[in-house]
């Protein structure tokens, strides 16, 4: 009896949970951000207003948004000129640092020598350098992607290092009782173990690559129509035109995110197999 | 970060200077009282900023009821914001920068000019051939982006095949480079490069036709109108201080080292000795220092006009005032 009545309103109540799960995913992740985000430009725009701070000092959303309309290509064209200087960096700031932290872990001896001097590189503040960089690589595109690299380099190095180190003890004796070469140990058990460190510098990494290629800018920047968002933020500075100021921000914060977001989703697709980090928890 | 806190810094100043207001409305009614005030400059400390420092050191202000606190600028430091959005009474700018800012519906007026012209410049290495501005194409020149000379230049000139490179100060890879050109200041860069051995020449920018008022005093319209009896005793001694110093520029110089160390005393000597007919030549030598004529400002606006920089047009009777010049 019991039996026919659970087989009776199992068929409904599936169908009907499917469509309660979306909503309910929608309600407890999205709704959320997407509340707060209106609240938020609400807030914003209507603070100026009550306040009444002029829009050279305090631009409200829409006076963003008409900026960035007005002046579209040339946002489009520094957008384009960032992306492309950040993008060299970040995979300069990879490759480099990642065959840079695989040296540095293959012997003890090369990682107390050099790995302080990477510390040192990261502690001086990128804007302190970057007049130097221009210095030896002439204004202009080479400087800027080397200063990105600059930033972005240090995060990708220190990640992996950590990430070579921390073999599974076991594992590494059974490499040991095998008599794995050196080489051995480092392909099949060190790097595969190091990825998820790997993937987490690189995610830091990206970011800052764009952060790198827009300090550049400001200080070596190209102008006509090839100047990116640091040039197209100074010249709006000089001319008094905060809106477009905020817009390029704007654009700069955009572009670092769908930066990280297609890094994770690369992360995501490397570890997802077999990576706690990157496995989706069920709960 | 940098937005943020001038956006808390907008919140409070709009409410401060709401009650800042009220309260000196209140007390500067009564005689004998001093006013604060602030002023920004729109650079350093150095010579161009002579007279300010002359009237501080003779304590000039103080004999007018003022006490003067003086904002250095920077690169990063934007007199027109700061004036606009009320964190300073007074501050120093290039005239085309206030034209611009009129775009943005911030009305500034020039109550006096420091510098009668422009001494921006072109400088390249000795030895290469400029004699006008189309002989910089096929070269690296080096100019601060947005700058609104380089703008006029460019539609007067055909300047398609100039490779231009932002100017960020230092000189380093304009000296590498011996076919590069860089913007300069005919009052300092020049001098800087020959004391390092490197000997160059200049073209100024004002041979183009486009020369500005360089440094020019300005108050919000707003202020202005409120204001206007203090606004007078200001340029007084502002104009007092900049004669001062045209006597005993020497002395006052050793006093802006105190205050911008970064330079040194023959640095701003020969910055005197440069921009001695910017101040007290041309049209100061005939109507006095500060003066300001509505022909010049009537060009600039009409040239800005021309190369689109400016929106709309305006009478420039708004823009500048030679009311309170009384000489």
């Amino acid at each position: 009896m019991p039996l026919t009545e659970v087989e009776a309103v199992n068929p409904v109540r599936s169908t009907k949970s499917k469509s309660i799960s979306g909503w309910t995913t929608f309600k407890d992740y999205y709704a959320g951000p997407i509340i707060a985000f209106i609240l938020f430009l609400t807030l914003w725009q209507v603070i100026p207003i009550l306040a009444s701070i002029p829009h050279f000092i305090l631009p409200k959303p829409t006076d963003v948004f008409q900026a960035a309309v007005s002046d579209w290509s040339i946002l489009q064209a520094a957008i384009q000129v960032t992306v492309l200087e950040s993008l060299i960096g970040f995979l300069l700031s990879a490759i480099i640092g990642i065959s840079s932290s695989v040296l540095l872990a293959s012997s003890k001896i090369i990682e107390r020598s050099l790995y302080p001097y990477a510390i040192v590189l990261q502690s001086i503040p990128v804007v302190a350098v970057a007049p130097i960089v221009v210095i030896w690589f002439g204004a202009g595109f080479n400087s800027i992607v080397v200063i990105s690299f600059l930033i972005g380099f240090f995060p990708v190095v220190s990640n992996t290092l950590m990430g070579l180190q921390s073999v599974d003890k076991q594992m590494d004796e059974l490499f040991t009782l095998y008599r794995a070469s050196r080489w051995q140990r480092m392909l099949r058990l060190r790097i595969p173990a190091a990825m998820p460190y790997m993937m987490a510098g690189l995610k830091v990494s990206c970011t800052l690559s764009i952060v790198g290629a827009i300090v550049g800018e400001y200080v070596a920047g190209i102008g006509g129509g090839n100047g990116g968002l640091g040039y197209a933020i100074t010249v709006a500075a000089i001319q008094v035109k905060t809106p477009f100021l905020f817009a390029c921000g704007i654009a700069a914060a955009v572009l670092g995110i769908s930066f990280y977001l297609l890094v994770s989703l690369c992360a995501r697709w490397m570890l997802g197999s077999w990576h706690e980090s990157a496995m989706k928890v069920e709960k | 970060m940098r937005h943020s806190k001038r956006i808390s810094a907008g919140l409070i100043v709009t409410a401060w200077s709401a009650f800042g207001g009220l309260w000196r409305s209140c007390s500067s009614s009564g005689d004998g009282e001093i006013d604060e005030l602030k002023l920004v400059l729109n650079w350093f400390p150095k010579a161009q900023h002579g007279g300010v420092y002359a009237s501080l050191e003779e304590d000039l202000f103080e004999e007018n009821q003022i006490d003067l606190s003086v904002e250095p600028g920077g690169p990063q430091v934007s007199p027109i914001q700061i004036v606009a959005a009320g964190d300073a009474e007074f501050g120093l700018a290039h005239a085309d920068q206030l034209v611009i800012a009129k775009n943005q519906g911030i009305d500034l007026v020039a109550i006096a000019a420091t510098m009668q012209g422009s001494p921006q410049a072109f400088m390249f290495h000795d030895g290469v051939d400029i004699q006008d501005f189309e002989d910089l194409n096929g070269r690296e020149v080096f100019v601060q982006p947005g700058i609104t000379y380089w703008d006029f230049l460019k539609s007067e000139y055909n300047l398609s095949n100039v490779q231009e490179l932002a100017y960020n100060g230092q000189n380093v890879t304009f000296i590498e480079n011996k076919e590069s050109v860089t913007q300069a200041f005919l009052t300092s860069e020049p001098f800087f490069l020959e004391r390092e051995g490197v000997k160059t020449n200049t073209l100024l920018v004002s041979e183009s036709g486009y020369d500005p008022y360089n440094v020019v005093l300005f108050v919000t319209k707003d202020y202005l109108e409120e204001n206007e009896e203090l606004v007078q005793r200001f340029v007084d001694t502002y104009l007092e201080g900049l004669d001062l110093y045209e006597e005993n520029y020497e002395a006052i110089n050793e006093k802006i080292t105190d205050v911008n160390p970064n330079i040194a005393l023959e640095e701003l000597n020969y910055e005197a000795d440069t921009q001695y007919d910017y101040v007290y030549g041309f049209d100061a030598a005939e109507h006095g220092t500060g003066y300001m004529s509505a022909e010049k400002w009537e060009e600039l606006k009409n040239q800005l006009l021309d190369i689109d920089l400016l929106d709309e047009d305006f009478d420039v009777d708004y823009i500048f005032t030679t009311k309170f010049l009384s000489k």
